[in-house]
């Protein structure tokens, strides 16, 4: 199976093959052979050369977090499938969904639908557990849709607004 | 006063507390209500308990804070005590109040006890009338700012500018030299007023390089008590504890008795039965302040009992029901050392914002020395709306290094999955040299903050290998049966939660 990972803004070619418990892998221009077994759901031991390996995986959406030796990975996987539908939705040129880091509760909307912004500028306020933290917009644009109002609550990934 | 027999009590709380408060009851055969807010259904509390009572929205205010709804439900379920843990109602004379005047036992002190040291004022005043060595200043509040300035100049710059009404850390104000005093003193009585409708303020003179050590005290309604040792709880950040552990590394048989006897004083002073803490300042000399008497469980209570053996829940249940302490304070024998790590949904790398959401693994730690106090459980979602405290982490060993050496090892055990922990933050601080050598003093953090070196590079053989990992799991939801050997559930993790939680 061939895919391509994002790590730190990075891609990486992926290919594995996996027979009765052991994995061929290139990863990147590295070749590893080991034992593998999932052991818990999202939960895989590696044996690389007779070292045991736990890494934990969790997941939102393409986005994996992955945990190994008491460090942890942020890991997007694309595959050809994928990529396809990703360069689809960059048709809307230029349109950049704004989603919540957290959940929380929008308790400020500090502009309007339709509202020309700067990059960085305050879009609106959220709060989760007594402390307030400021959206802000990714880039220079037009406001054109904000899918909250104050008041509402969001759970982390929901969208806030659109910018343009 | 007459004394009930209690068979149930209802917890007035949620989270790690509530479950740690109906452990208790059910080893002693009492049986439990538990009540629960709106994004707490089903929350581990309440799955836990004989029985459970919705009372309300999530915002506190409108449910575990609303005296009159907690003591009506004591009444439909026919409870006759009421344990507060920490937090929401523990310290309120009101609800104290409210308790006794509904004919049902408040398991804490009186009323006119927790009012008497709710104030930073009234409990100084009664310390000290009983002799309690305290910080040098002012007992009364300051009017002016002629009197500030007389009185800092005889205890001394820097000072301390305290309101009066003040607590966990807000209210305060650091003042070095004289050239200062005018806009902080000002500062100060406005920054009071608006945050806790008074603008009340006294003087201490500051003391360098302090430590929190605090002294936990247990008395009855027959003027027995007895002190149980210290916690030292010096490590803290924006003035909330990270770290406890007892015995504290600069305590000596000769300090624990002064202290514990000026705690003892404490608690003739406020006339107090039920479990207490008096929390006192440690300068580097090694004298010790009153600061003030927490009059409640203590979050970081695991520590004093895993060093002294006993259940500190219980002996709260005992008090509460009038029985006189058995313990005698010979009998008080601490054993090896222990340390607690308060583990947090909150993100470390990014400045401690609040990381809550649901938790889609969890693997706790166990094996020798080693205690999990949880409030939550694999699936649970953390509400956003309370404390971010999800479970407390305790570790006992013979000695301190042997207790900090099982802490390392199950903190690399704990898993916490779909949110984010302050684990790797303990792992970090448990490396350094100071710590180790139980050098620090209540700057710790800060300085440490300042100095961090900062995340350390992944090797690159764990970058392919976490790569390869995702991977895996992405193929394995992709195409059924994929790449991995996967199993939908984990049976033997069931049958072990519904095991643990299954009652009689």
């Amino acid at each position: 199976m061939k895919y391509t990972a994002v790590v730190a803004g990075k891609s990486i070619e992926i290919e594995f093959e996996a027979k009765n418990g052991t994995i061929e892998a290139r990863i990147g221009d590295r070749r590893y052979t080991l034992e593998s077994s999932n052991v818990e759901p999202g939960v895989y031991w590696f044996n690389l050369q007779n070292q045991s390996i736990e890494v934990r995986v969790t997941s939102a959406g393409e986005t994996f977090t992955v945990s190994i030796a008491g460090q942890s990975l942020p890991v997007e996987i694309v595959d050809a499938r994928s990529a396809l539908k990703k360069a689809a939705q960059r048709g809307h040129e230029g349109m950049v969904e704004v989603r919540a880091p957290m959940p929380g509760k929008v308790v400020r909307l500090l502009v309007a639908d339709g509202a020309e912004v700067n990059a960085n500028q305050g879009l609106l306020v959220m709060e989760a557990m007594k402390m307030q933290n400021e959206i802000k917009s990714p880039k220079k644009g037009v406001v054109r849709k904000l899918s909250v109002s104050e008041g509402v609550a969001v759970n982390s990934g929901d969208l806030l607004a659109s910018i343009e | 006063m007459i004394f009930a027999v209690f068979k149930k009590v209802l917890v007035a709380n949620r989270g790690e507390i509530a479950v740690r408060v109906i452990r208790a009851c059910r080893e002693v055969g009492i049986s439990t209500v538990a009540v629960y807010s709106d994004v707490d259904r089903g929350a581990l509390h309440t799955r836990m308990a004989d029985e459970a009572f919705h009372i309300g929205p999530a915002p506190s205010r409108e449910s575990y804070l609303v005296i009159d709804k907690i003591i009506d439900v004591a009444r439909r379920a026919k409870a006759q005590a009421i344990h507060p843990g920490y937090g929401f109602l523990a310290e309120n004379a009101g609800f104290a109040k409210a308790c006794a005047d509904a004919g049902i036992t408040f398991i804490g002190p009186s009323a006119a006890s927790i009012s008497l040291m709710g104030s930073k004022v009234e409990s100084r005043r009664a310390a000290a009338q009983y002799g309690v060595p305290m910080v040098p200043g002012t007992l009364d509040p300051v009017e002016s700012e002629a009197e500030a300035r007389r009185i800092a100049e005889s205890v001394g710059f820097p000072i301390m500018l305290k309101a009066s009404a003040g607590g966990g850390g807000k209210g305060l104000r650091l003042v070095r030299g004289a050239d200062e005093l005018e806009s902080a003193f000002r500062n100060t009585r406005s920054e009071a007023l608006a945050a806790f409708g008074d603008s009340a303020v006294y003087i201490e003179k500051f003391v360098e390089q302090p430590r929190h050590v605090e002294i936990q005290v247990l008395a009855d309604h027959h003027g027995n008590a007895v002190y149980l040792g210290e916690r030292e709880c010096t490590i803290q950040r924006r003035h909330q504890k990270v770290i406890e552990e007892c015995p504290s590394p600069i305590m000596t048989p000769d300090l624990r008795r002064r202290m514990g006897e000026a705690a003892l004083k404490v608690v003739r002073a406020a006339q107090y039965y039920n479990a207490g803490t008096v929390e006192f300042l440690v300068d580097k000399n090694l004298q010790f302040y009153f600061m003030e008497m927490n009059t409640r469980l203590q979050v970081e209570h695991p520590v004093t009992e895993m060093v002294t053996g006993l259940d500190l829940v219980k002996l709260q249940l005992q008090v509460a029901r009038g029985e006189k302490l058995t313990l005698r304070q010979e009998d008080v024998v601490m054993r090896g050392a222990a340390l607690e790590c308060r583990v947090y949904a909150e993100d470390p790398e990014n400045n401690f914002f609040p990381s809550p959401g649901k938790i889609t693994q969890l693997q706790t730690p166990a094996g020798p020395g080693i205690r999990d106090d949880s409030g939550v459980y694999e699936g649970w979602t953390v509400p956003i709306e309370y404390d971010p405290l999800i479970s407390k982490l305790v570790a006992w060993g013979a000695n301190r290094d042997e207790a900090i050496g099982r802490m390392k090892r199950a903190l690399q055990e704990y898993y916490v999955g779909g949110i984010k922990t302050n684990i790797s933050f303990f792992l970090e601080i448990l490396e350094d040299s100071n710590f180790k050598q139980g050098f620090f003093d209540t700057g710790f953090l800060d300085r440490w903050f300042a100095n961090r070196n900062g995340s350390q590079p992944i090797p690159e053989v764990h970058h392919d290998l976490a790569v390869l990992a995702a991977a895996l799991q992405y193929s394995s939801r992709t195409i059924p049966g994929g790449a991995s050997n996967s199993t939908p559930s984990n049976p033997w993790k069931t049958a072990g939660r519904l095991g643990g939680l299954r009652r009689r």
